[in-house]
């Protein structure tokens, strides 16, 4: 369990305060009138709540899948992982329960939060799918690993044996919506959640093609550079591939793209950029990230103090700033609700 | 604080371009797929492919198969030729088409072709024949059936892309017996393409006068094979035996143990009776030039009088 709060300016535009600090402070029942507060996602969660008039023990949750965003690229290093996580630990900040799913055997997404998955037992989503289509007995609770208290993040790690998932899905049928049916199966435990984030590999392969086929758009994180151009013609036609494959049965998957790694003054990036907007102009995400320092500060892996997303460790930085923004525009752009709740 | 990088922002302090001529592929909207290629037709307005190789539709496959397009839906539509204003023709999906009305459903969603008979006898050989489930007697069937819509067998063979011999073992069959045939009717598997040429051959090598016998021999065989207690591939092997023993006019003695011989105990040579043949072998040196003579003499002689007599 990871202990993060932010404080009172970040905590008053998570929850949407626009009233006076004094005012704010008194959402909290616990809080003391002290300034240097700290707000966890569950404080912001319940601040919105009863903001809204609903009592959190009241709420109802409908049996149904929430919203599913899946960051890809057909080539490593262009900040899936980075943005992925970054994403999930503002939309927890912003009140919403968020589950984390790692799907790439590297354990990037693992690695970020400080997990070892060299030396913790791990069960990760390829062995819950595996049993799931052999009809053999397994607890998704066990194998998802709580990193903010009451379930605001919670994350489903990874390791290298990962892999072996597209050995055996070569073998099953309709193995393209085998994430599908795994979810659909499960949807009481899955409804829990506002939103389930899954970080990719950035091969194309059974895997991510499984995961895609469960999303009703993926997030695609380009790197403005020509081979992440690139690598997007490779994403484009996967992505169109699945389309035409799968058009008879009402299935369309869509695609949202944030550009990253932005740098005022290296002109390839704007380029890049150019070109991306003049191609894709109504699936760009208005924010930019840019190449900032806060984003490369994670050295030494598994060690607590450097572990985190940028949000955890400087979370007043400019790249911390962009994912806040990001994470905000998906919300409309995803249509994430507060347990069923629409909040703007 | 620095304010946000935005794509807007940027668009319009003119930093990056948005209307560059640009490479980059297109995602395909959800209209672009068109649906008119795939249409919905009523279930009774479909007919099968009659050049439809496959003979056997296992009850159990139709219902895993119809349990998972309840389930999933149906992924690939099936392939469907028009024949009239109102009729249709299965070209590939026949297995689907029968799933389909297992569901009971009215409709299943066909992708539309046009094709020559030539072509769609192709289409239906060539889309089952690569599959391990269809049997040699089956392809051997639909080949028959759709032979006369080719001027020549090579070129038959050539849009089959089957080698010329390999296609004349499966015309074999039409060699064998009449009850083999019925068999063959209720049971594909039972002869494989090159079992059955072998089979033909023997009968084409046996005398009209032991018919009759490697018929009875046939017949035995594959009351055998049916007991599962030989193998197909021994079976030409088993009548040309028995008929060829059957022309002997006696069964022979086989003897499968070398009786050997020895001088001064030391083993010089043996003889050897079976099926393939007598032989009798003796070590080198043991016999001079001469005697070699004189046994070829002796053996000429005596393989003489005894055709004489017989």
């Amino acid at each position: 369990m990871r202990d993060f709060g932010v404080k009172l300016k970040l905590a008053k535009e998570f929850v949407g305060f626009m009233g006076s600090s004094p005012e704010f402070r008194s959402l909290f029942e616990k809080k003391s009138q002290q300034y240097h507060n700290t707000y966890s996602a569950l404080d912001i969660r319940n601040a919105k709540l009863k903001l809204l008039g609903v009592e959190p023990s009241a709420l109802q949750t409908e049996h149904k899948l929430p919203p599913i965003i899946n960051c890809r690229m057909a080539k490593g290093g262009t900040g899936k992982t980075t943005i992925c996580g970054g994403i999930a630990s503002a939309l927890s900040m912003f009140g919403y329960r968020v589950l984390m799913i790692d799907g790439d055997p590297q354990a990037s997404l693992t690695g970020l939060f400080g997990i070892n998955w060299a030396t913790e037992n791990i069960t990760h989503i390829g062995e819950l799918m595996l049993k799931f289509s052999r009809k053999e007995e397994y607890r998704i609770e066990n194998a998802v690993r709580p990193l903010y208290e009451g379930n605001m993040l919670d994350l489903i790690a990874s390791d290298i044996s990962l892999v072996n998932a597209d050995s055996w899905l070569m073998g099953v049928t309709s193995r393209e919506f085998v994430f599908k049916k795994f979810l659909d199966a499960n949807v009481e435990f899955f409804s829990k959640y506002d939103v389930i984030m899954i970080d990719s590999a950035p091969s194309t392969n059974l895997l991510t093609n499984t995961f895609m086929c469960a999303c009703q758009k993926i997030l695609a994180v380009v790197w403005l550079d020509g081979q992440s151009l690139k690598a997007m013609q490779i994403l484009v036609s996967n992505v169109n591939e699945l389309n035409d494959a799968f058009h008879s049965m009402g299935f369309h998957l869509d695609v949202h793209i944030v550009a990253n790694g932005y740098h005022p003054s290296y002109s390839p990036c704007k380029d890049a950029m150019s070109t991306l907007i003049s191609s894709y102009p109504d699936k760009i995400n208005n924010t930019v990230i840019p190449h900032a320092v806060s984003f490369m500060k994670q050295v030494e892996l598994f060690k607590e103090e450097n572990s985190g997303t940028v949000l955890e460790r400087e979370p007043n930085s400019i790249a911390a700033r962009a994912i806040i923004d990001l994470s905000k525009s998906l919300v409309k752009e995803y249509d994430i609700k507060l347990s069923g709740i629409q909040v703007i | 604080m620095k304010k946000p990088i935005t794509v807007s922002g940027l668009i319009q302090t003119g930093v990056i371009q948005d209307n560059l001529t640009t490479s980059l592929p297109k995602f395909k909207g959800q209209s672009d797929f068109s649906s008119d290629i795939t249409i919905q037709i009523a279930l009774e307005q479909i007919q099968p492919n009659p050049y439809q190789p496959r003979r056997i539709f296992p009850d159990i496959e139709l219902q895993e198969l119809a349990a998972s397009i309840a389930e999933i839906g149906l992924i690939q539509p099936i392939a469907v030729r028009k024949i009239s204003e109102t009729s249709y023709q299965i070209i590939a999906g026949e297995r689907r088409f029968r799933a389909f009305k297992l569901l009971n459903k009215s409709e299943i969603p066909c992708v539309l072709f046009s094709c020559a008979d030539a072509d769609m006898a192709v289409m239906a050989i060539a889309e089952n024949v690569n599959r391990q489930d269809l049997s040699d007697y089956e392809i051997s069937k639909s080949i028959r059936n759709v032979e006369n819509l080719f001027p020549s067998k090579t070129s038959l063979a050539e849009s089959l892309g089957f080698q010329r011999e390999d296609m004349y073992r499966y015309f074999a069959y039409d060699a064998l017996p009449e009850f083999v045939i019925e068999k063959l009717e209720a049971n594909p598997r039972l002869l494989s393409r090159n079992a059955a040429a072998d089979i033909k051959r023997i009968f084409n090598k046996i005398s009209p006068e032991h018919y009759e016998f490697a018929l009875t021999a046939f017949k035995e065989a594959v009351a055998l094979l049916e007991l599962a207690e030989i193998d197909q591939t021994k079976i030409a092997n088993f009548i040309s035996l028995k008929v060829k023993h059957f022309s002997d006019g006696e069964i022979l003695e086989v003897n499968n143990k070398k009786e050997e011989f020895f001088i001064n105990n030391k083993k010089i040579g043996h003889f050897f009776s079976s099926h393939k043949g007598v032989e009798v072998k003796i070590a080198v040196g043991v016999l001079s030039y001469e005697k070699t003579e004189e046994l070829k003499e002796i053996l000429n002689n005596f393989l003489n009088s005894s055709s004489s007599q017989s």
